[in-house]
């Protein structure tokens, strides 16, 4: 079972994600700031990251950076209410960008081929 | 035979006392037996015997003389023939000037005196009142303004005939900087057929020198080109002035220069007399607080009539008025031009001061887009979320299932609202805004590093500008300088690391990728060259470009450079920043 880490300060939108990602069969690990998203991949075995971008603490892009630091070939995903952060240099470093939605197909869709499922 | 070809009109005109008063010699410009022009002395001397019971008119008598009369040589070369016009009348000679050295070809000049002597002829002629002639010329020169104007009332008082008289002038500035003067303008007919042309419509306008001067253009139009193109070849250095003119110089006063005085002189004595083709000119120094700062050359050379000590001093005198009003006119020009150029940045400000404020008001709609969008997204992305879960949990014939289904379609009406609100957000221009050059350089090494999934070190920072500033879009320069230093991460491994460092240069600031190893780095620079410049724009990068039209919209420049001692290197120019 993969373990997908599911990065947003929105509470009940990270919910949604979890509750969502469990029915398709994944682990999801919950982490509700950018900090907090760090100690959750060093504690843990990550094999894919969806990653919200405007947080209060720390900003996704600077997470990324981070992040991309120690786990050069994990995939993360860019999923963010703003679309002006895909045409930012930043957002290379991740594999996907997603524009939030009601509809999760997109983001399923890209987990699943992320993790060559 | 000879044709009076001038209208009637000419012939009919009256003349006023004051006309009278300034009397001149009578002069004809007569080519292939055409009469050509006739000043107006002569049809006042036609008129006056037109009634005359031997002979109806002046032209009739003169034209039995060309036929039969007896033509004497004179001293200067020209010929005399004495006529009697009336059976009281004191004789009159027809002098015909000399013209054949300068190539007239069929062209000829006649000047009709009562004294056999060209000069006592000329002389007589200059009895009108110079002084009243050089205060109004002065009057007129200090309420010009612009250096064309004074340039035009100095040559043409030098030349009108109620000015100074003189056939032609040429305007000859001082250039500090060759130590040399100049030909910059000048005035007056090359040969016979023009001189008669700008005079006969002269004739025609309005006599005052002040409306002289102002119809003074009309008449010289497209006819004073030659004398023009003559002036600019005037070129004479300082020290190699010929004796006369250097005298000019020294003395800071006027000369008559003649051609062979200057005989044991320098070549550019010669030249300027080859130049002009006459062979005696005046000169006269145009001095400003006893500097000079240029030379007025005149001469007669289309009536010949010699330049004597009284035309010298008029010349002097009013060299002197014109050496100050260009003076004044050039500091007039400089203001001028100072006030042009203050105006002009006044508009641009104020040409930049709207943009920014268009531009402000744009990047706060969009920013306020974005937030909106950003703000209705995330519970929407909530609220259907949530509904589209519990519906696929129903069952079709739920009763809720309906409701279920209106929220969700709801919710996605709004979200295809929202996208229109992306593309609000994206046409917005990016805010400006002061950028620490270094620190942005840092930590886009920082994010390409990171890109890289070679495990290698790739670049190394080296000295960076701690005080370099620059004003633009943060996001877009970030995203260009980062589109650039990717290009090292794609190519081979031999080179690394690529030094990074930023320095400034005058009023830019440089970041450098220099290569650690020359000939395997020579491979970055071409590449990326060949990326940003390549023939075919196929084989262009795509994201290079616009990495290269961001850098060019910040008024910079992404370049190669390899010098005979310098490393092949990639640089990144911007303007610094001022506060």
């Amino acid at each position: 079972m993969h373990n997908v880490l599911v990065v947003d300060d929105e509470k009940v939108l990270s919910k949604l994600y979890e509750h969502e990602l469990v029915e398709e069969g994944y682990n999801v690990l919950i982490a509700n700031s950018g900090t907090e998203a760090l100690r959750v991949a060093q504690d843990n075995q990550i094999d894919l990251m969806v990653l919200d971008i405007k947080m209060d603490d720390m900003d996704g892009l600077e997470v990324l950076n981070e992040f991309r630091r120690k786990h050069t070939d994990t995939p993360v995903i860019l999923n963010s209410a703003y679309s002006i952060y895909k045409d930012d240099f930043s957002s290379w470093l991740a594999d996907a960008y997603i524009v939030k939605s009601s509809d999760l197909a997109q983001l399923k869709e890209k987990i699943s081929e992320l993790l060559k499922i | 035979m000879i044709k009076a070809i001038v209208e009637k009109k000419e012939k009919d005109r009256n003349y006023s006392d004051s006309d009278k008063e300034c009397v001149r010699n009578p002069i004809l410009i007569i080519r292939n037996d055409n009469l050509l022009w006739a000043n107006k002395e002569f049809w006042l001397l036609n008129d006056k015997y037109s009634s005359n019971e031997i002979s109806p008119t002046l032209i009739d008598n003169i034209i039995g003389i060309f036929k039969d009369g007896e033509w004497n040589n004179s001293e200067d070369g020209s010929k005399v023939c004495r006529i009697s016009i009336g059976k009281d009348e004191p004789p009159y000679y027809i002098t015909h000037l000399p013209s054949d050295s300068f190539g007239f070809g069929e062209t000829a000049i006649y000047q009709i005196s009562q004294s056999p002597n060209r000069k006592n002829a000329d002389n007589s002629i200059r009895n009108y009142n110079i002084t009243a002639v050089i205060n109004e010329l002065g009057r007129k020169l200090d309420h010009s303004y612009r250096l064309e104007d004074t340039f035009k009332i100095i040559l043409i008082g030098a030349t009108a005939g109620e000015g100074l008289g003189f056939n032609r002038a040429f305007l000859l500035l001082y250039d500090a900087e060759n130590k040399a003067f100049r030909g910059e303008v000048a005035i007056g007919p090359s040969d016979g057929e023009e001189a008669a042309a700008i005079w006969m419509e002269l004739d025609g306008s309005p006599k005052s020198l002040d409306e002289l001067i102002n119809n003074y253009k009309n008449a010289t139009l497209k006819r004073d080109v030659k004398v023009n193109e003559l002036v600019r070849e005037i070129f004479i250095p300082i020290d190699n002035l010929c004796e006369q003119l250097s005298k000019v110089i020294r003395n800071k006063k006027p000369r008559i220069i003649k051609e062979g005085s200057c005989n044991d002189s320098t070549e550019n004595g010669w030249s300027l007399f080859k130049i002009l083709g006459i062979d005696c000119f005046a000169a006269a120094p145009l001095m400003v607080e006893g500097n000079i700062v240029g030379l007025l050359l005149a001469d007669n050379m289309i009536t010949r009539r010699p330049v004597d000590d009284s035309d010298l001093e008029v010349l002097g005198i009013f060299a002197n008025h014109a050496g100050t009003a260009i003076q004044r006119s050039r500091l007039y020009e400089e203001l001028a031009e100072k006030i042009n150029e203050l105006s002009s940045a006044n508009e641009k400000i104020r040409e930049s001061q709207k943009k920014l404020i268009e531009s402000e008001k744009l990047t706060a709609i969009g920013k306020m887009a974005s937030q909106v969008a950003h703000e209705i997204r995330n519970p929407l992305s909530v609220i259907g979320g949530y509904a589209k879960n519990i519906k696929r949990k129903m069952d079709d014939d739920d009763k809720f299932s309906e409701f279920m289904e209106i929220i969700i379609k709801e919710v996605e009406r709004i979200e295809k609202v929202l996208e229109t609100f992306d593309s609000l957000s994206k046409t917005a221009p990016e805010e400006k805004t002061i950028i620490n050059f270094s620190e942005l350089v840092k930590g886009v090494i920082n994010i390409a590093e990171n890109n890289s999934s070679s495990g290698m070190r790739i670049f190394e920072i080296n000295k960076m500008e701690g005080n370099a500033k620059i004003f633009g879009g943060e996001a877009q320069l970030r995203n260009a300088i980062l589109s650039v230093a990717k290009q090292f991460i794609k190519d081979d491994k031999e080179s690394f690391p690529i030094s990074v460092s930023t320095k400034i240069e005058g009023e830019a600031v440089l970041l450098n990728f220099i290569p650690q190893i020359s000939d395997t780095g020579k491979k970055h620079p071409n590449t990326i060259f060949e990326a940003l410049y390549g023939n075919s724009p196929l084989k262009r990068d795509t994201v290079l470009t616009i990495a290269n039209e961001i850098i060019n919209r910040h008024l910079g420049m992404i370049g190669i450079e390899q010098g005979k001692d310098k490393p092949l290197s990639v640089y990144i120019k911007l303007p610094l920043y001022k506060e």
